[in-house]
């Protein structure tokens, strides 16, 4: 099975650096942006050709333009893939928004690389560990 | 059970914004750094390290209050022994040079690559436990004595050579490096390592795995374990020996028949102390500490291409080559006075009076198995001995004399002349007849007299050259 891309974004180049260094130690193939109107371009580009990202994870609260934004517009253009939050500013109204996205999962900063491993393996692989995540990626297109 | 933290002693975070401490953190704990403690104001920092024992800082230069650079300068003047590496913007290289000539160890430059600062940090904590074991081993070698005696005290030994293992033992016990202990088979290594073990202060198990024969699928397994579906049959998750030795230590015997994709593996969980488990994806992180052994020559192994070389270099953190009995001979009495009242016990016989020459005879004799080898001869002599079985001299006299099937001999490329090799003979005779020239001429098959004529001419032949 080839290695599954993740993008990340956050507007903080520490937060991406460190997350795409723990995700290539686990495995996968790490990319990322700290503008998230970079980050739409990108992974829209990207969606047509074989370099393809699996699973965005991406941080809410970013000054050129917010990580719901991004999601939304991403499923405007009908670009399929996986969300993952992670983020410094979830409450449960938050929770609400992104769950009504289908956003398979959310973890609050400051992050252990135990949880973002976890997480993105749920959020990637579905199986039986995690029914919600699962339900939720798969209703992502239908929002 | 709550995780151990590593390494054992925190390191200190400095930086003023938050999200770049988050990154350092999230990119050491990814490397399985996790004892970590931050301050996010450097007025703070001073109390921090005069209340804790950290060990190594990773500084910020720019800060209000109190920038870095004036900070460094006071961390070095009153901690001189904790390494600092400090963190900087791009355009502050000149800035940097100060800094090292102040006593940085290493500077990175923002934004901070994590691999980089991964290979930073363990530089850092590497010079720091090579430091701690210097200054153990002077420590040891001025007072010359153990510190710790009874963890040794299940090797029987007077001999000097054997006692500076120990210190050396005792000073490398309490690090995190590799052990790798060397010596032929019967040298007592397990008992060696068992004492390296004790010595260390870990609390987690002693968990020990004879890797020799041993597949590769079988190594993983048994090593890392696997996960619930790994393979057929696999119904159940399955912990390994690394997790079983968890803040213990993990002793790998017979090191030099570890097979070529087991090599890989080992030096995958030394450099990045994590292994995956047969099925996994997700690395998990080890803290054990692994000891190797074996009675191969590793080095000549990894030479002609049948160990890999950057394992051998990693593993030879601290080596330890313990000597064969022929090399001890003087512990031969006491070995064997030990070896008499525990078979004594054990076979519940009475103790055999031993014959004049007895313990000479055993100090003549090669043991090609060492230790464990003098142990069976004497439970032998003990088990024939209590049934009046004869002279238990018998027991030390190999058929044939010196010549017996387990014999030694090595000769070098241009063989020596019959004169040559008899000088050596006799020499050797003499050695280990501890200079009893009627032993050693009985061993020869010689009379005294005869022995002693050779000596002295001998003797004058070289008094002959020296006066030419």
């Amino acid at each position: 099975m080839a290695e599954k891309h993740i993008f990340i974004v956050d507007d903080e180049e520490a937060a991406v650096r460190s997350m795409a260094f723990a995700l290539r130690r686990a495995g996968y193939r790490a990319s990322g942006s700290t503008s998230a109107r970079a980050a739409l371009a990108t992974i829209t580009e990207l969606s047509c050709g074989a370099d393809k990202v699996d699973l965005l994870v991406t941080d809410l609260r970013m000054p050129d333009m917010s990580g719901m934004d991004l999601i939304d517009e991403l499923a405007r253009r009908g670009v399929p893939l996986r969300v993952f939050v992670v983020t410094g500013t979830g409450g449960p109204e938050v929770q609400n928004e992104l769950h009504k996205r289908g956003v398979s999962g959310c973890l609050d900063k400051p992050l252990a690389p135990e949880d973002l491993w976890t997480s993105v393996k749920k959020a990637l692989g579905g199986e039986d560990e995690c029914e919600i995540n699962s339900r939720n990626i798969c209703g992502f297109n239908g929002k | 059970m709550p995780e151990r933290l590593f390494p054992a002693r925190p390191l200190l975070l400095v930086d003023d914004e938050a999200a770049a401490i988050r990154g350092m953190r999230m990119a050491l704990a990814s490397s399985g750094i996790d004892h970590i403690v931050q301050c996010e104001d450097s007025r703070e920092v001073m109390g921090l390290l005069a209340g804790g024992d950290v060990l190594l800082i990773l500084l910020d230069l720019w800060m209000p209050h109190l920038p870095g650079q004036k900070l460094l300068e006071d961390i070095c003047r009153e901690h001189p022994d904790i390494p600092v590496i400090v963190v900087t913007g791009l355009g502050d290289l000149s800035v940097a040079v100060e800094c090292m000539r102040a006593g940085a160890c290493d500077y990175l430059v923002k934004p901070l690559e994590p691999e980089r600062l991964i290979a930073s940090v363990r530089r850092a904590m590497d010079l720091q436990e090579l430091r701690s074991e210097v200054r153990t081993l002077q420590d040891s070698v001025v007072e010359g004595r153990l510190r710790h005696p009874e963890a040794f005290a299940g090797i029987i030994t007077a001999s000097e050579r054997m006692r500076s293992l120990f210190r050396y033992a005792e000073a490398v016990a309490g690090t995190a490096h590799p052990v790798f202990v060397c010596g032929e088979t019967g040298t007592g290594k397990e008992l060696f390592v068992r004492a390296i073990h004790e010595l260390s202060g870990r609390k987690g198990d002693f968990v020990s795995l004879n890797v020799a024969g041993v597949d590769d699928n079988v190594f993983a397994d048994t090593l890392f374990g696997h996960i619930r579906g790994a393979f057929t049959g696999a119904s159940h998750e399955r912990a390994g020996l690394v997790e079983r030795a968890a803040g213990g230590t993990l002793f790998l015997d017979e090191i030099g028949d570890l097979s070529e994709p087991s090599q890989v593996k080992l030096l995958r969980l030394l450099q990045e102390r994590e292994y995956l488990p047969l099925g996994s994806d997700v690395a998990r992180r080890s803290d054990a500490r692994i000891i190797v052994a074996t009675h191969r020559h590793l080095k000549e192994l990894a030479d002609a291409g049948r160990f890999r070389k950057d394992l051998y270099y990693r593993l030879a953190a601290h080596p330890v080559h313990l000597p064969p009995l022929s090399e001890r001979r003087s512990d031969i009495p006491l070995l064997c006075e030990h070896f008499l009242t525990k078979a004594c016990v054990e076979l519940e016989r009475a103790r055999p009076r031993l014959p004049p020459g007895f313990l000479a005879q055993l100090q003549a004799r090669n043991f090609p198995g060492n230790v464990r080898e003098l142990e069976t001869l004497i439970f032998d002599l003990v088990s024939r001995g209590g049934e009046g079985e004869g002279d238990p001299s018998r027991a030390v006299a190999p058929a044939g004399g010196f010549a017996g099937p387990h014999v030694r001999l090595a000769f070098p490329e241009v063989l020596p002349t019959l004169k040559e090799s008899s000088r050596w003979l006799i020499e050797e005779a003499l050695k280990r007849a501890g200079g009893n020239q009627s032993m050693a001429a009985r061993w020869l098959g010689i009379s005294q007299q005869s022995l002693n004529q050779r000596l002295l001419r001998w003797k004058r032949s070289g008094e002959a050259e020296n006066t030419k």
